[in-house]
């Protein structure tokens, strides 16, 4: 072991001489003094003084390094000379040292804030601030213009699509609008260097914009002129610059400043990008950077870092449509309207059309559909019913814009039939039909000959089981009995109590010949006339007498008729006295006619009328 | 090609603008110049076989009421000191800049321009002065900013002086 030097003054250190050489006490087999004052004699004496001549400087240094060692203040003291300078040149010549001091500053860092959070908190403040403040700004600006976005839109298709879109995804509306309003573009990113202002590369020019070298110069005079105007800290700098939709952001490296001209509201992400692309830059082209001397060409190398910052997020923007596509728009929405309206009016009428079809007797609607264009029905019509044409035209449908087919058939409508039946039986004016449950009733007024006719014809019309008619009046007959009551009404008149005619031989001739007359059309109509003459006499007189005298009277008048050439067997005479006058006897005119002979008609059916059912 | 960074520095109303004007075809507006006292041209000049693409910072000159902003100079290759032969006291001011100049970013090449050399009689600068500076290894030259004389040369001067520079540069151990 190395005795412990003792400390000396510098200036006894210097000065040569045996004492001090022996004093230092160099070396551990050093020759000491026997006493004190004594002195070394013989070769001893020589050799110490030879190694002390040899040795004493080296000895001096070792003595001071002993101390160096040995004295911790002082080794402190130098440790911290040493001990920045250390640390510093570690880091440059990575050694490792971050890497090795970095859990012993954790620690620190933990047992400081373990012991007193507010040291910590007072040192970090300053800086923390303003970062705070900067990242909050930042992300409320861009939060606000985003939720601008998002209100302008709110009411717009698209606001619904993200409303929709968030309902879906199951996102907040905020979220959903957010991702929709971050619409940027970066246009171009400019590489700077920071000293001189000039341009090292650029990537993404646009035609038109402002050289970029000028560019380059501009934005490091603009950076200058805010540093210098606002007296800001050494660390402050401008990082963007704003302009209505556009911006500048502005990132900074020891050698170098990326510029990003940004259209829209760009993501804090792309700042994340525009520093990693300047350290990649930084930590590539070291050497570049430090020697530039205005060769920008060695940075075409730095393009490939350059061009993943020119990102750019877009949505669809709708396109300002021009007056003209409004007009467009308009006309075509106008001539939709019109289309849609006759459209409408047409599919009403056709409906209408259909509709009346339905109810027509006659008429089956098949089907109905749009041909070609045009509305089209099939249709099943009795030869009787109405003409779909007449049809459509009621209804006002455009008879080019529609059609129909339409195939024969027998339609037992009541209506169809009572027409089928007049038709086929041709009835006469004043003759009308009812059909019901396949029985046909005729009613009115018509010839017997039609009436007769019709009996049998009625059966064979399609659709009638039976005949009936009631109601229907035969004209022959009714003509027929008005001329009968015409000729009962006449009265050959007698004289008083006598069996002679008052007018002669002439009115009984006219009285023939009417009744033969009526005979013969009787006759015609298949009736079998009855003639009953009778005779009548006033009231005077005896009765019994009476009957006899207008018995007299009766057969005067029969015997004429007989001769006039009726049939006997048709004529009947009585006499009734005064029985059965012709009139109250008031005086001698009413007399005069009860003195008389008058027929009575009667017709008898020779034809038997056809049954219903038959 | 070899860019580099220069700025024209000088008391106000020397014609340093109109001097700009008569090199390049700005493409910023005179504007700037009242805004941020700065504006900034590009011009590419041909000396002695290569290619220069100058940047040209012209500075807002310096009176009473204003002063240059020297950190406009940071990083420039070089600059072009204008004064006004008809006005001594620009000349003066000139030395002024020249000497901050030196001060704040250290000693580049630059050349003294006496603009309104269409009007030499006019001037009141004595040629001892300018003789004097010459000896001392200044760079002058003469310019009218209203006929374009020597206007073009003198860039050039101050585009040489930054190439041989760099010359020197690269030929240093």
């Amino acid at each position: 072991m190395t005795p412990k030097p003792q400390p000396q003054a510098p200036n006894q250190r210097n000065e040569p001489g045996a004492d001090a050489a022996l004093s230092s006490g160099a070396g551990g087999n050093a020759a000491r003094p026997s006493g004190a004052g004594g002195r070394a004699t013989g070769p001893d004496e020589a050799f110490a003084k030879l190694r002390h001549i040899l040795l004493a400087p080296q000895q001096q240094r070792i003595d001071v390094l002993g101390e160096r060692l040995d004295n911790v203040g002082l080794r402190a003291d130098e440790l911290a000379r040493v001990l920045p300078k250390a640390i510093v040149r570690g880091a440059q010549q990575q050694t490792g040292i971050e890497t090795a001091l970095q859990p012993i500053l954790q620690d620190v860092l933990r047992a400081s804030v373990k012991r007193n959070p507010q040291v910590l908190v007072d040192a970090l403040f300053p800086v923390m601030g303003p970062a705070i403040r900067k990242a909050v700004a930042a992300s409320v600006r861009t939060m606000v213009e985003s939720l601008n976005q998002m209100m302008e839109r709110s009411f717009t298709w698209q606001g619904i699509q993200w409303r929709i879109e968030a309902m879906r995804t199951g996102k907040p509306i905020g979220e959903s609008a957010l991702a929709h309003s971050l619409v940027y573009s970066v246009r171009q990113v400019i590489l700077i260097h920071r000293e001189t202002g000039l341009l090292l590369q650029a990537v993404g020019a646009e035609e038109g914009s402002k050289d970029q070298e000028l560019l380059s110069a501009m934005l490091t005079a603009i950076q200058q002129f805010v540093k210098d105007s606002f007296e800001v800290g050494e660390s402050e700098e401008l990082e963007s610059l704003e302009v209505g939709d556009l911006s500048v952001w502005i990132e900074r490296g020891p050698d170098a400043i990326l510029a990003a001209v940004i259209h829209g509201n760009a993501p804090q992400q792309v700042r994340g990008t525009l520093q990693d692309a300047l350290s990649s830059i930084h930590g590539e082209m070291t050497e570049e950077l430090e020697d530039f001397d205005g060769d920008a060409r060695p940075f075409e190398l730095a393009r490939p870092s350059l061009e993943p910052c020119l990102r750019a997020e877009y949505v669809k923007k709708e396109k300002k449509k021009s007056p003209v596509l409004y007009l467009i728009y308009a006309s075509v929405l106008a001539l939709l309207c019109v289309w849609g309206f006759f459209s409408y009016r047409d599919s009403a009428r056709w409906s209408r059309f259909l509709d009346l079809a339905r109810a027509e007797p006659g008429i089956v609607v098949v089907s109905s559909e749009t041909r070609d264009g045009k509305f089209w029905a099939s249709l099943l019509r009795d030869p009787l019913a109405a003409d779909p044409a007449s049809l459509m035209r009621r209804a006002e449908v455009d008879l080019e814009e529609a059609a129909y087919d339409d195939e024969p058939f027998l339609s037992f409508d009541a209506r169809i039939v009572s027409a089928r039946a007049a038709a086929r039986l041709r009835s006469p004016d004043g003759v009308s039909f009812q059909f019901e449950a396949g029985v046909l009733t005729a009613s009115g007024a018509a010839p017997r000959a039609w009436i007769v006719t019709a009996r049998t014809e009625a059966l064979h019309v399609p659709g009638v089981s039976g005949y009936r008619e009631e109601g229907l009046s035969d004209l022959d007959l009714e003509a027929l009995l008005e001329r009968k009551q015409a000729i009962e009404r006449e009265a050959v008149q007698f004289a008083l109590n006598t069996a002679r005619l008052v007018e002669g031989q002439q009115q009984l001739d006219a009285l023939a010949a009417t009744i033969r007359e009526f005979s013969g059309e009787a006759a015609a109509l298949g009736l079998q006339p009855g003639i009953r003459v009778v005779g009548r006499t006033d009231s005077s007189g005896n009765e019994s007498r009476n009957i006899r005298l207008s018995r007299q009277r009766a057969n005067l008048v029969a015997d004429r008729l007989v001769s006039s050439g009726l049939p006997a067997a048709m004529i009947e005479a009585a006499g009734v006295g005064s029985t059965k006058p012709v009139t109250d006897e008031g005086d001698e005119t009413s007399r005069a006619l009860n003195r008389s002979v008058s027929v009575e008609l009667s017709l008898n059916e020779t034809a038997e009328k056809p049954e219903a059912g038959r | 090609m070899i860019s580099k960074k220069i700025c024209l520095l000088g008391a106000s109303g020397v014609g340093k603008t109109s001097l700009v004007r008569r090199f390049v075809h700005g493409s910023f507006s005179d504007i700037y110049m009242t805004t941020i006292g700065v504006k900034i041209d590009k011009k590419i000049v041909d000396t002695e076989g290569e290619s220069l693409n100058l940047i040209v910072w012209d500075l807002s000159g310096e009176d009473e009421f204003s002063q240059v902003q020297m950190s406009y100079l940071r990083g420039a290759a070089g600059y072009l000191l204008v004064v006004d032969g008809t006005r001594p006291a620009t000349y003066d001011k000139a030395l002024e800049l020249r000497t901050r100049a030196d001060e704040a970013f250290g000693s580049v090449p630059f050349v003294l321009l006496t603009n309104k050399a269409d009007i030499t009689d006019q001037w009141r600068i004595s040629e001892q002065d300018m003789r004097g500076l010459e000896a001392q290894g200044w760079l002058l030259a003469k310019t009218s900013a209203k006929s374009g004389a020597g206007v073009e040369e003198a860039f050039l001067l101050l585009g040489r002086q930054l190439l041989a520079g760099k010359s020197a540069r690269k030929s240093a151990p």
